[in-house]
């Protein structure tokens, strides 16, 4: 009477699954943008700049204690110029600084890029949605 | 002699699901979706302000009291719109340079930056 229920067991079909993830996947590389590195704890402050950031940058963070990380590593000023100067073109740099730091902090490290061949230094920020929030 | 093999052979998907799905967490998990912009920051040996073109630019300085001296008078920060507007409008180059004091935070001077720019100044420098 229940021979027929045990016939062989189908597997489900998981192509329609893995194509719905894969379309998530491909949705969140190309969507997002990642966050700061884990090794600094980055907050980066709110603008009403409407600037895009484009090309290609050496990315430098600057935490609140103005720590400065560079290529998953942390080091101070001085380690930072030697590797930007060793780099033989002009360059662009790219900074995110922490909306806490010492603005004093941001302003040294300006003054010591600007002994390199770096061309030009944008600093990220965070583009603001509230349309009263200039102040 | 190959015909009974062709038929039931299907790829097990499980493990590609597998690695997929963590991938995906991952990516969820790491992006954000704010948009970021960027400010341009003079790099000081390039537009110094030995440059005569800086001379007469109007000296922007937040303090940490919620207070920014302008020129030579103290405004809260609340009040300095208008009155930072009235003085770019007034400037014959309309070039402001923001120097904060010490242990500022940098909210508060990329504040003061964005105000002067929709304010219509023509050049920043942020100068220690």
């Amino acid at each position: 009477m229940f021979e027929s229920q045990e016939k062989p067991r189908r597997q489900p079909d998981m192509i329609p699954l893995v194509s719905v993830i894969f379309l998530l996947l491909i949705f969140f590389l190309i969507a997002g943008t990642p966050t700061s590195p884990a090794y600094l704890d980055i907050t980066i402050p709110q603008s009403n700049s409407k600037n895009k950031i484009s090309g290609k940058n050496l990315k430098v963070y600057l935490d609140k204690q103005g720590m400065l990380g560079f290529e998953q590593q942390t080091m101070d000023i001085a380690r930072l110029i030697e590797i930007v100067k060793s780099k033989e073109t002009a360059i662009n740099v790219q900074v995110h600084a922490d909306k806490q730091v010492n603005a004093h902090k941001l302003i040294s490290l300006l003054d010591a890029l600007g002994a390199t061949l770096a061309n030009k230094v944008i600093l990220v920020t965070e583009e603001r949605h509230d349309p009263q929030g200039k102040k | 002699m190959f015909e009974t093999r062709r038929k039931s052979r299907r790829i097990n998907l499980t493990a590609l699901v597998d690695v997929v799905f963590l991938l995906l967490i991952f990516f969820m998990l790491t992006t954000n979706f704010t948009r970021n912009t960027a400010i341009e920051l003079d790099v000081p040996n390039k537009v110094g302000l030995s440059n005569d073109s800086w001379k007469g630019a109007i000296i922007v300085r937040p303090n940490n009291k919620n207070q920014v001296q302008l020129n030579a008078e103290l405004v809260p920060i609340s009040r300095l719109e208008p009155a930072l507007r009235h003085l770019i409008t007034a400037s014959p180059n309309k070039k402001v340079i923001v120097k904060p004091y010490n242990n500022v935070a940098l909210e508060t001077v990329v504040k003061v930056m964005d105000m002067a720019k929709v304010n219509g100044a023509s050049s920043l420098s942020l100068i220690k």
